[in-house]
């Protein structure tokens, strides 16, 4: 009867509870009240989080070989397959007017990945290996999928920990970027006005994406999966003749993948794997990369000033890290609080996205060089 | 080569090589509405 009632007890989860267990409970139940009660990034920190905690319940052993969290994981982040989809959503979402309006804008994008290097320099420097620290470094470019699809590629084991990172920071851009874009401009910076973009025609808007995947995937194959899908996501919707494909892709397509992207994502962060002095780093280096990322945008743009006739505001460099929308909105916020009747967010709209072509370039040559 | 000669050369490549991409970009941008510009009908507000 004892020997009974122990090995009952002993096959119960609550048995063989660690103290990592508890903490990975907690870190769960924070980004669930982060997304819940704060409204961060709820689509992607409600799965997340969940999946963290069931991961860390004993014995139900969800990422071993052919359990559910397993199987999302092996086919849709170890094939390299949820990234490149969630990008065809976010081409189909995406208007890059702004940015053929304005194409020196491409420019702070590409400016705005110098957090990404940067970091990558410090996870060197902290004792993580060529790979690890590309790895790292991308989460700079505050482009989820961006820097899973690098990492599974380059550095798998650090997965939880750098896609936790890249969500939360994006999550956080209201709250790290307003102090850095203060420091770095001067009150008289942040009241300039920019002349309204002109318009754009329908014919460039259907050209663009065919260029640029053209242009970007002949420059860096190893960007391929992801840029192909962000364009053709962008083909179908200034195409304008299949909106189904276009709306299926922004809605019930992206939302699908959203959820197997965050629940596998929670999965790979079972208390042994992210309790390690490691993945504290690589929270601390995302911090880096997302900062001098913006940085990078702001310097770039109050460089052009020099040699500009046609001043930009400083502050849509800031908007070069790819978080869209909310880098921009952080950027309109800041010009209607200096200047109520400063519109900023069309034009910070243009470095946002260019974000996105940029952290994905940056990416494709990381791939190439560190692989 | 040794771990720091290989990020240097992967900062300095990989950073301009961002730059010379989107760069590239931005002039086909430019391009591209010179010759719709040219040859393509009047734009229309898209």
């Amino acid at each position: 009867m004892a020997d009974t009632l122990f090995t009952f007890i002993h096959s119960m989860g609550f048995y063989h509870l660690t103290v990592g267990n508890l903490i990975m409970w907690l870190i769960s139940f924070a980004l669930m009240f982060l997304a819940i009660r704060k409204g961060y990034e709820p689509l992607l920190l409600i799965p997340i989080g969940f999946g963290i905690f069931i991961v860390n319940l004993p014995l139900t052993n969800l990422m071993q070989d052919h359990q559910i969290l397993h199987i999302f994981y092996h086919y849709g982040l170890e094939w390299e397959l949820i990234p490149p989809i969630i990008f065809l959503g976010l081409g189909a979402m995406t208007d890059f007017g702004p940015v053929i309006a304005n194409p020196k804008t491409l420019l702070l994008g590409a400016a705005a990945q110098f957090g990404v290097y940067i970091a990558f320099f410090f996870a060197l420097g902290l004792g993580f290996t060529i790979p690890e620290a590309c790895s790292i470094g991308i989460i700079g470019g505050a482009d989820g999928p961006t820097t899973i699809f690098t990492t599974v590629a380059l550095a798998p084991h650090l997965l939880g920990a750098t896609a936790v990172a890249a969500y939360s920071y994006m999550a956080l851009v209201p709250v790290i970027q307003p102090p850095i874009i203060k420091m770095m401009t001067t009150k008289k910076e942040r009241l300039i006005r920019m002349k309204q973009l002109r318009p754009v025609s329908k014919r460039q808007k259907i050209i663009f994406p065919l260029v640029t995947c053209g242009l970007v995937c002949l420059f860096v194959p190893a960007s391929a999966a992801l840029m192909a899908m962000f364009m053709l996501g962008n083909f179908f919707r200034e195409s304008g003749v299949v909106e189904r494909l276009s709306g299926t892709a922004q809605n019930e397509l992206m939302n699908i993948v959203t959820i197997f992207l965050g629940i596998a994502v929670g999965g790979t962060m079972s208390a042994d794997a992210f309790l390690t002095p490691k993945a504290l780093m690589v929270f601390a280096m995302g911090l880096v990369a997302f900062s001098f990322s913006t940085i990078g945008g702001l310097c770039l743009a109050k460089l052009m000033n020099l040699f500009s006739k046609e001043k930009i505001n400083p502050m849509i460099g800031a908007a070069g890290v790819s978080a869209v929308p909310m880098a921009a909105r952080v950027v309109q916020k800041m010009g209607a609080a200096e200047d109520p009747r400063n519109f900023l967010l069309m034009h910070a709209m243009g470095p946002n996205v260019a974000g996105v072509i940029g952290t994905v370039v940056a990416a494709g040559l990381f791939l190439t060089m560190a692989q | 080569m040794s771990l720091w000669a290989e990020a240097i050369k992967i900062f300095t490549f990989g950073f301009s090589s961002v730059f010379f991409i989107l760069g590239a970009l931005s002039l086909s941008v430019v391009i591209t509405r010179a010759l719709i510009g040219r040859f393509g009908a009047a734009p229309k507000k898209g």
